[in-house]
């Protein structure tokens, strides 16, 4: 079975190959969940302050043991808004080299 | 149940009335406002966690175009969707995505004071105002082919595993 880090990059490069539009993937560590940020022009501008994620739950058929959180905004937005609880500071993304 | 199951669960009995609504001699607005109540708590299903704790109230409106853009690198949503492929998924999905936001927006918060399923509004040329209730919301006509094509896709998202 893959590390959670090894799960997340392989995510964020199948998230990048569903939509090439992305145009960088971030990754914050945790041990329980992948946490991934997205950025992405065609998205809409974010409504308000807080960053909201949609929750997966774990697809082992698709080799994703863990559950996942997967935000999407648009680049300007990165640093600028909340993250979501628990999820650090902007300081602990990592980014994804896709 | 937990708060994403609850939900859910809402946005399914939405559509049920949804469907109750889709009738020639209900005005429009009453069918669209379930439509949009839909979309909406089907979207924020997914913005909360498979917890059993007090959910933290999500403060927006705009979640179903991204809730949409997001599922697109999702594998599991693709293959229970009959999607082999993430080309052909992502293809799918964009070309509704342009309906899903006109649905977004028929929230009343994000119409902008124009047309939206519940409350009057006043025209920006004329000045009338309009009730929901008299306005035709032609875009949303069921019989077009996006609107079915919509539709279609959120009976599947009602009802695949999320």
């Amino acid at each position: 079975m893959k590390t959670i880090k090894e799960q997340a990059e392989m995510l964020a490069r199948a998230n990048k190959e569903a939509e090439p539009a992305i145009k960088k993937i971030f990754w914050f560590p945790d041990k329980n969940e992948i946490r991934l940020l997205e950025l992405m022009s065609d998205v809409p501008a974010n409504d308000g302050e807080e960053i909201y994620p949609f929750y997966f739950k774990p697809s082992p058929q698709d080799k994703i043991t863990y559950p996942s959180a997967i935000a999407m905004i648009r680049p300007e937005e990165y640093e600028k808004l909340t993250l979501p609880k628990d999820w650090g500071t902007w300081d602990q993304a990592r980014e994804v080299l896709l | 149940m937990n708060w994403h199951e609850a939900y859910l669960e809402q946005a399914r009995s939405d559509y049920e009335m949804y469907l109750k609504l889709n009738d020639p001699a209900i005005e429009d607005c009453h069918r669209l406002h379930y439509l949009q109540m839909t979309t909406e708590k089907l979207s924020k299903a997914l913005m909360l966690t498979f917890s059993f704790q007090q959910a933290a109230p999500i403060k927006t409106h705009k979640a179903l175009v991204k809730m949409l853009q997001v599922i697109k690198g999702r594998p599991e949503i693709r293959r229970q969707l009959g999607y082999s492929n993430h080309i052909s998924f992502k293809s799918y999905i964009d070309g509704l995505l342009p309906f899903a936001d006109q649905i977004e927006k028929l929230a009343p918060a994000l119409a902008m004071d124009q047309q939206n399923p519940e409350y009057p509004w006043c025209h920006l040329h004329s000045s009338d105002v309009i009730a929901p209730s008299k306005h035709s919301f032609e875009a949303f006509n069921p019989k077009n082919s996006k609107s079915r094509q919509f539709m279609y896709l959120l009976k599947s998202l009602l009802k695949i595993t999320l």
